[in-house]
């Protein structure tokens, strides 16, 4: 992106996060809320408090995106910002930066903060490669659900994404807990690192690296845009 | 720039001959005096809300009359050699010509159209 | 010196198309954009400012290329179409604070009395504004930036007359300064009629007239004619329209001189009045011509 223009695509990152502060934050003190339940009450609550963090982390990536992304298409303010002295690219790279670095910081800081979870021997070890793999799946999923707001704009692409995400991260964490190097590690007293884990993981950031790269150059094949 | 110029729209002739006509009655009245610096192109524009190519025709319109005249890059004045007269003829010579033409299309003759012009000044 | 220059622009759709568009639009002047709905007055508005890439053909706003420069170019541009909207759940100054940031030209005191002049609260949200507020909260950002060149696409629908006269009125004002310009779309042809130096008519996506306003309207002429029985009609391109009763007749033609009267006069019939049309007038004639698929306007670009 060679040719975009920082001044402006940092004002309209900064208007994106302007727009998005107070849902995200209410995002991210419910993802401690959901943690500091696991660790208080992780016997009694603790799949009530994992279905609330996976949630909280997998609704603060769809906020972002369709707020940012498909509200602004649906609610036409779409020509006020191309009257801007913006290209696509420079349009692209704003919405790609602001929800990822946005969505990005929830997720990271959430994540650190689950793995407390592990402090003392409340949970098995063992599991600390898994949560890593679904962590990063949430992840993906997001990535997935942004590129494809970005790239088609739509209200009906964008809840299809939403839709087969969800479901699509759900059989996909199914299928990887059937793997023998997970079933035979996850209960574990120990964190194995194995290279199950390890390929996995490392599939998924790729898939997430390819799919920002594929968001861009998508975005700059296009001759209409509006 | 305040001219307190006003254009009807219900005036069936073109706004340039409206403004035309205006700028040459203030002439034929006086208020505008001979050798008076006219507003820019542009600024009547401004002031009258019409687009300057019709205030540029108005102008360009009373030059040919006479009415005005326009120094390049100095702006356009009102004729020092004017004739208040000749101006006031030329509004006039308008009506007159309508009535002309009304009056052949209708087949009145020469002497029955300024028998009816008669009529009308005794009244 | 052209603020925009349009050379045979070319974009296909699949139920429409813009067909070898050539608009030029002089610095310093007005240029109103008339035609029908669905005759391609958005789309070519939109290739213009860069956000629909045209299949052929070149398009030079302010001397950059478009859409390759459209960056450069809308620096100085303030466009805004009918289907805009501001932020509904912000307030107007959010809007005016973020433009302060991006445009260093924009004109703060300027926005303020705008602001008075349109009788808009800033604190107020856009979701509490009525549709004549609303558009003239769009236009206000587009004004305050000061641009060489404004684009606006039907910039009064829906407005009170009284709100058509603030933005006629504005953008008036804006020309004042000789250095800009102004493109604008309207269905309105009285604000077309009075504030265009120039008018371009589009129908069908083809452009079938862009000539200065005052030769454009001085080109049609409504000819009333008192006519015998045995009378017959030359033959002429011209004539648009000829309506018959009786002994009179009324024949819309687009391509008037003094000549065409002199002609009738020699073939029979006598020549009660020659009248102006209106805009408006004009516009609904060469409509409802091209649709009869008649020879419509002659005029190209003068």
């Amino acid at each position: 992106m060679s040719d975009t223009s920082p001044t402006i695509v940092r004002e309209l990152i900064k208007k994106d996060l302007q727009i998005m502060k107070v849902p995200s934050l209410c995002y991210w003190l419910g993802g401690i809320g959901a943690i500091l339940l696991a660790v208080f009450f992780g016997d009694a609550a603790g799949t009530i408090a994992f279905i609330l963090f996976v949630s909280v982390l997998f609704g603060a990536g769809v906020h972002a995106a369709m707020q940012t992304v498909t509200e602004e298409r649906r609610e036409q303010n779409l020509p006020f910002i191309m009257s801007l002295p913006v290209t696509i690219s420079d349009y692209t790279v704003a919405k790609m930066s602001a929800n990822l670095m946005l969505v990005g910081t929830i997720w990271l800081t959430l994540s650190a903060a689950s793995y407390v979870i592990f402090i003392g021997d409340v949970m098995p070890k063992g599991t600390i490669p898994f949560l890593t793999i679904i962590l990063v799946a949430i992840f993906l999923a997001y990535v997935i659900i942004l590129a494809t707001t970005v790239v088609f704009q739509g209200l009906a692409p964008a809840i299809i994404a939403v839709v087969a995400a969800n479901l699509g991260t759900q059989a996909y964490i199914w299928w990887i807990s059937e793997f023998h190097d997970v079933r035979s590690t996850v209960n574990g007293m120990e964190a194995v690192w194995n290279n199950t884990y390890l390929t996995v993981i490392g599939l998924q950031v790729a898939a997430v690296c390819a799919l920002i790269a594929f968001t861009f150059y998508s975005q700059s094949k296009k001759t209409e845009f509006l | 720039m305040n001219t307190q110029m006003i254009l009807s729209q219900t005036d069936p002739r073109p706004i340039y001959v409206q403004i035309m006509d205006e700028i040459s009655r203030r002439v034929a009245l006086g208020d505008w005096q001979p050798g008076m610096r006219l507003p820019s192109i542009r600024e009547l524009a401004a002031d009258l809300k019409v687009s300057v190519i019709t205030v540029k025709r108005a102008y360009l319109e009373l030059e040919r009359s006479g009415v005005i005249v326009t120094q390049q890059g100095k702006g356009s004045f009102v004729n020092q050699e004017v004739s208040v007269d000749d101006v006031r003829m030329q509004e006039l010579a308008r009506y007159l010509d309508n009535a002309a033409r009304v009056a052949a299309a209708m087949g009145m003759s020469h002497d029955e159209l300024v028998d009816a012009l008669a009529d009308y000044t005794n009244r | 010196m052209l603020a925009i220059k349009c050379s045979n622009v070319r974009k296909t759709y699949p139920h429409f198309a813009l067909q070898d568009v050539n608009l030029n639009l002089a610095e310093g002047t007005v240029m109103g954009f008339v035609g029908p709905n669905g005759a391609g007055k958005s789309t070519t508005l939109r290739v213009i400012m860069g956000l629909v890439h045209q299949d052929a053909g070149s398009v030079q706003v302010l001397g950059h290329s478009m859409p390759a420069a459209q960056r450069a170019a809308k620096w100085d541009i303030g466009f805004v179409s009918e289907d805009m909207r501001l932020y509904s759940h912000r307030t107007l100054g959010f809007h005016l604070e973020f433009l302060e940031q991006i445009f260093p030209k924009w004109d703060k005191p300027y926005a303020a009395e705008l602001l008075r002049r349109f009788d808009l609260n800033p604190e107020q949200k856009l979701k509490g504004l009525s549709h004549g507020q609303r558009v003239k909260a769009a236009l206000l950002t587009a004004f305050a930036r000061k641009p060489r060149l404004l684009v606006f696409d039907e910039p009064t629908t829906g407005l009170d007359p009284v709100a058509r006269k603030l933005v006629v009125d504005e953008m008036m004002r804006v020309m004042e300064d000789e250095s800009r310009s102004i493109l604008f779309s309207s269905h309105n042809t009285l604000d077309v009629e009075q504030i265009s130096d120039s008018i371009t008519f589009i129908n069908q996506g083809e452009i079938v007239a862009s000539q200065d306003k005052e030769s454009f309207l001085d080109a049609w002429r409504r000819v009333r004619l008192v006519v015998d029985d045995t009378f017959t009609l030359p033959n002429c391109n011209s004539i648009v329209k000829t309506q018959r009763a009786g002994h009179q007749m009324v024949l819309t033609v687009s391509d008037y001189n003094e000549g065409f009267a002199a002609h009738l006069t020699q073939a029979g019939a006598s020549v009660t009045d020659v009248e102006r049309l209106t805009l408006e007038e004009i516009f609904i004639a060469s409509v409802e011509a091209s649709q009869a698929g008649q020879h419509a306007i002659q005029g190209e670009a003068a």
